[in-house]
C-alpha cells in the first residue's frame, strides 16, 4: 500500500482499501485565528469535554496583530477558552505563522495524522506527517471526537531526481511541478515525493505547502517515515519524475498558482509596484537570506514597495542576528510581523488599483492581496528581490 | 428564486474575501458575498436563489466563511459540475445542499428550473440535468443535518 495508506492504517489498526471511507483517528488536531473562532462556537454548543487538551494546538497568525476591533475580541474569546479547556499548546500573536511553528517547534512527526483547519495543513508532509487540511467545523468535531472523516485517497508519486542548481529553488521546482500536475485529475488525491535526499527541511516545506495549489488533498515526503511504515506502490495511479537539474527560475502569472512560465519569458515586461517575501512558503531563514544577498548594499527600486515577513518570530530573531535584517532594511524593505499579513489579503501590504505584486506566497488568485483589479504573479524568494530591486519582473541569473 | 451562474475554477477569495475574515456572522458576510466577482450580487440575493457553477467550485482557502456567506445569503443550493475537497466538505458538514452536476455549465442564468431527487430540471426544455449522487457515508452526514448532528448522534450512541 501507499505512503498515505500506510499512515491511515497504522492509525485506524487495521487495513484499509484506496476509495474507502472511514473516521480515522489524528494525532493532533490544530486551528488559528480565522479557523478556530468558529469552530471553538460549534464545539461549544456540543457540549462534550475535549478530546485530549494535548492534542489540540491554537496558533494566532492571520489577524496579527489585529487588524480591527472584530479580530481582536475573536483573538481575547479564544485566549479565554484555550486557558479554560487547559490547552498548552496555544502560539499566541508573538509566534509565527501556522504551518512553521507546528514544524519548527515539533509538534508534527513522521508517521502521525494532523488535522487542520487550513488548507495549507499539507505543509506537514515536508517531516513525513499526513496533514489533512478541513474547515472550522471538522475542527470543532475532531476537537469531540480525535477523528476526521476521510476517504482514503489515491496516490499520486513524484519522484525527485538530481539536485537544484541556484539561482533556481524548491518555489521553481513546485511550481514545475504545478504546472505538470495541470494535466491530469489531482483533486483528493495525495502526492508522495521520493527520492528527496538532496532536499533541505525549508525546501520540502516549500513544496509540500503549494501541492494544494494543484488540488491535492495532501503532500508526503517520505524519506524520514519511521521504519516500522511499510509501504509500496500499490494505490498509486500516476508517477511522475521531477529533474531538478533541469528546473529554472519560474513565475506563477495571475490567476492560477499553476499558470506558470520560466521567468525569462517575462522578464522586464510587467512593472511591479509591490514585492512581498514570506508566508508559510517562503518566509524562512534561507529565503530571506538569499533575498538579503541580492539586495545588500544597494536599493529597492523607487516605484516599488518592499515587504518583508518572516515566517516565525523565531526566523526573524535568526535573521536579526546574522545580519539579514539589516541590510534588507537598508536597501529600503519594510518588515511586516511574523505572521500571514497581506498573503491573503488580510491586512499590511493590500495593494491598489491596478497594482502589479510579486510574491513568495502561494495563491494569485484574482483579488487575493487586495483590489479587485490588482494582480500577484508568484515566485522564489530570489526572483522577488531582483524585481523589487528593477521594478520590474526580472529573472534571478540578470546582473543588477 | 433566480440562478446565480458562475464560471469554472471559482476560488474561496472570490466568494468572501480575507479582509472580512474576522466577521463571523452569516448575516454580515453575506454582505460581502462574491464582491469582487459580482458586486451587485449581495444587494439582490434572495433566499431560496440558487448558485451554479462549472468545474471545481471553492478552490483555495479553506475559509468556511465562504459556505457562511453563503447561507446567510440564504442560498438553497449550490450546484457545481465539481467542487473543490474543503469546500465541498464544508459544505457538507454545515448542512448547505450541493449537487454535482456534470453539466451545469449547460445551465443558464436565466432559465426557469425545478430541483428534483436526481438532478436540476428545465422547464422550458423539459431537459433533466442529472446529478452525482453522493457517497453513502456522505449523505448519512447529509441527512443527519450536518456534522456536528452527525457527532452528537454517534456520541450519544457510543454512550
Amino acid at each position: 500500500m501507499s505512503a498515505v495508506t500506510a499512515i491511515i492504517a497504522k492509525s485506524l489498526g487495521r487495513g484499509v482499501e484506496v476509495g474507502e471511507f472511514a473516521e480515522v483517528p489524528v494525532h493532533l488536531a490544530f486551528g488559528h485565528d480565522v479557523s478556530a473562532p468558529i469552530g471553538v462556537r460549534t464545539f461549544n454548543e456540543l457540549g462534550t469535554p475535549i478530546w485530549d487538551p494535548e492534542r489540540v494546538v491554537i496558533i494566532f497568525d492571520h489577524f496579527v496583530p489585529p487588524s480591527a476591533p472584530a479580530a481582536a475580541n475573536e483573538q481575547q474569546m479564544l485566549r479565554q477558552w484555550v486557558k479554560q479547556q487547559g490547552i498548552k499548546n496555544f502560539y499566541d500573536g508573538d509566534n509565527g505563522v501556522c504551518h512553521q511553528i507546528l514544524i519548527e517547534k515539533q509538534l508534527v512527526k513522521p508517521g502521525e495524522i494532523l488535522v487542520g483547519a487550513d488548507s495549507h495543513t499539507c505543509s506537514s508532509g515536508a517531516v513525513g506527517c499526513l496533514g489533512i487540511g478541513v474547515g472550522s467545523t471538522e475542527l470543532a468535531a475532531a476537537m469531540a471526537t480525535g477523528r476526521v472523516w476521510m476517504k482514503v485517497p489515491e496516490t499520486i508519486k513524484v519522484r525527485l531526481q538530481g539536485k537544484l542548481r541556484a539561482p533556481a529553488s524548491a518555489k521553481d521546482a513546485a511550481l514545475v511541478l504545478l504546472g505538470m500536475l495541470r494535466e491530469h485529475p489531482v483533486d483528493y488525491r495525495v502526492i508522495e515525493f521520493s527520492g528527496d535526499g538532496t532536499l533541505t527541511l525549508p525546501e520540502r516545506i516549500t513544496m509540500a505547502n503549494l501541492m494544494s495549489e494543484g488540488g491535492a488533498k495532501s503532500a508526503l515526503f517520505t524519506d524520514d517515515f519511521p521504519s516500522h511504515l511499510t509501504y509500496d506502490d500499490r494505490g498509486v495511479v500516476l508517477n511522475l519524475m521531477l529533474d531538478l537539474d533541469s528546473v529554472t527560475p519560474m513565475l506563477a502569472m495571475p490567476y492560477s498558482p499553476d499558470n506558470v512560465i520560466a521567468v525569462d519569458r517575462l522578464t522586464d515586461t510587467v512593472a511591479v509596484q509591490q514585492a512581498y517575501i514570506g508566508s508559510c512558503t517562503n518566509g524562512r531563514l534561507e529565503d530571506l537570506s538569499i533575498a538579503a544577498g541580492i539586495l545588500q548594499g544597494k536599493r529597492v527600486h523607487p516605484g516599488t514597495r518592499l515587504i518583508v515577513a518572516p515566517a516565525s518570530s523565531s526566523v526573524l530573531i535568526q535573521a536579526i542576528e546574522q545580519g539579514i535584517i539589516t541590510s534588507l532594511l537598508s536597501a529600503g524593505a519594510i518588515l511586516a510581523p511574523a505572521a500571514c499579513g497581506a498573503c491573503f489579503g488580510g491586512h499590511i501590504g493590500l495593494l491598489g488599483d491596478g497594482e502589479v505584486c510579486i510574491s513568495s506566497t502561494n495563491r494569485n488568485f484574482k483579488g487575493r492581496m487586495g483590489s479587485g483589479s490588482s494582480q500577484v504573479y508568484l515566485a522564489s524568494p530570489a526572483t522577488v528581490a531582483v524585481s523589487a530591486l528593477r521594478g520590474v519582473i526580472s529573472d534571478p541569473r540578470k546582473e543588477c | 428564486m433566480r440562478i446565480w451562474k458562475f464560471g469554472d475554477l471559482i476560488d474561496t477569495d472570490q466568494i468572501i474575501a480575507g479582509t472580512y475574515l474576522q466577521l463571523n456572522d452569516p448575516a454580515e458576510l453575506a454582505k460581502h458575498l462574491f464582491e469582487k466577482l459580482r458586486p451587485e450580487m449581495a444587494g439582490q440575493v434572495q433566499a431560496g436563489d440558487i448558485i451554479i457553477a462549472g468545474r471545481r467550485l471553492g478552490i483555495g482557502s479553506s475559509r468556511e466563511q465562504a459556505v457562511l456567506a453563503i447561507k446567510g445569503a440564504g442560498v438553497r443550493l449550490v450546484a457545481a459540475e465539481s467542487f473543490a475537497r474543503i469546500f465541498f466538505r464544508n459544505a457538507v458538514n454545515l448542512g448547505l445542499p450541493l449537487l454535482e452536476v456534470p453539466d451545469a455549465g449547460q445551465i443558464r442564468e436565466d432559465e426557469e428550473i425545478a430541483i428534483s431527487e436526481t438532478g436540476i430540471i428545465s422547464l422550458s426544455s423539459g431537459r433533466e440535468y442529472k446529478a452525482r449522487p453522493l457517497a453513502p457515508f456522505i449523505r448519512n452526514i447529509t441527512e443527519a443535518g450536518g456534522l456536528m448532528a452527525y457527532v452528537r448522534r454517534n456520541l450519544v450512541k457510543g454512550g
